[in-house]
């Protein structure tokens, strides 16, 4: 009886770790399917071109458009 | 002429020439310009005699001719000649301050601005293996092995940008924008919506206007801007010693710091179509030389 008993235990959890691990396999792929969509949006700016769509996070400052009719204080060009 | 110089002089503005482009300054308080500049002004100076590589008598070129022995250098240097180092090592190398052999083979050995209109040699590389790893610093001694030539100009003006805007802030308690030809880093408050910056590199190419967070940075790399010759321009790519490819005409980054910023603006360039691994989620406008503009990392459109 108490074989019988500590044997389900064991398959209980056994199954247990395979559907977490399922799970996991399927979060990751879910991840990585949301990442690589990030770079797939296009838009365009004065003429023809493409973007991603990612999110900037607080590693990375958050840009803002200007308005129209809005003039640089200053301007980064090459140099 | 750089975009820079065409753009109005307000009250809050004080814009001079140098390093053979424009510095430009912009504060909240326009009571503060005269003193803003004086600062720097003054940071600009002591950069430029420790790391100039057209001055004889800078720190840079002392270390240059000790034939590989170790040198003490300022805390400035130190730092200067660190951040190159750092943005090599960040970079995998595609950064190189040990490129300055190669760019004086390619005619580029005096201050820019001696340079345009003079006939130049044929591209010649200079010698054949340029690598920052061979470079050594401490905290206070530097060691140049024999005929290698830096050249910090991609980082040292960057640095330079992000030194004396939060010198202004911290000495004056007024929000700064100091812009050095590309190099744009910002300190103290940004006023109401944000530094407005306008992006574009020569005059006819796609702009726009982003509005930068106080405390943020943008940086613009660009195979367009100081050229001379026959196509050459003053990116090098380390691996040739030749100017890179110009897969990409203008690279812009946005970072918290412009250090950061060049640091990537420079190896996209460097790097052409291996530009996107190194930049990430880094907000980053890129220009083909056909004038098609790419948009990354939330770059607002």
């Amino acid at each position: 009886m108490d074989r019988d008993k500590a044997l389900r235990r064991t398959t209980a959890i056994t199954g247990a770790l395979v559907a977490a691990s399922v799970a996991g396999t399927l979060a990751v792929g879910v991840a990585a399917h949301a990442s690589s969509a990030d770079e797939i949006s296009t838009t365009t700016e004065a003429g023809s071109g493409s973007s991603d769509s990612g999110t900037t996070t607080s590693d990375w400052p958050q840009l803002s458009g200007g308005g129209s009719g809005d003039s640089g204080q200053a301007t980064t060009g090459g140099s | 002429m750089p975009l820079v110089e065409t753009l109005p002089v307000g009250a809050d503005t004080a814009q001079w020439p140098v390093w053979g482009t424009t510095a430009r300054i912009v504060v909240t308080d326009p009571g503060a310009v005269p003193a803003a500049a004086a600062l720097v002004r003054a940071e600009l100076a002591a950069v430029d005699a420790a790391c100039s590589r057209f001055r004889e008598d800078s720190e840079l070129r002392r270390a240059g001719r000790a034939h590989g022995r170790p040198v003490p250098v300022s805390p400035l240097l130190a730092e200067l000649v660190g951040a190159a180092l750092d943005a090599a090592r960040q970079t995998g190398g595609a950064v190189d301050p040990t490129v300055g052999a190669a760019l004086c083979g390619l005619g580029y050995d005096r201050d820019f601005a001696a340079i345009t209109g003079r006939r130049v040699a044929p591209a010649v590389r200079v010698f054949p293996a340029p690598d920052w790893r061979a470079v050594t610093l401490t905290s206070d001694t530097l060691v140049v092995p024999d005929g290698i030539l830096l050249d910090l100009g991609a980082t040292a003006k960057a640095l330079t940008a992000d030194r004396a805007a939060a010198r202004v802030a911290e000495r004056l308690g007024v929000g700064v924008l100091v812009a050095l030809g590309g190099d744009i880093a910002t300190a103290g408050p940004a006023p109401e919506g944000g530094w407005r910056v306008l992006v574009q590199d020569r005059p006819g190419d796609p702009s726009c206007v982003v509005r930068l967070p106080a405390g943020t940075a943008l940086a613009s790399s660009s195979t367009a801007a100081r050229t001379w010759g026959r196509s050459l321009h003053h990116i090098l790519d380390p691996r040739t010693g030749r100017p890179a490819r110009p897969v990409w005409r203008t690279v812009s980054v946005a970072a918290f710091s412009c250090l950061h910023a060049n640091t990537l603006s420079t190896a996209a360039v460097v790097l052409g179509h291996g530009a996107a691994d190194l930049l990430g989620r880094a907000p980053a406008r890129l220009v083909t030389p056909a004038l098609d503009v790419l948009r990354r990392g939330g770059w607002p459109a």
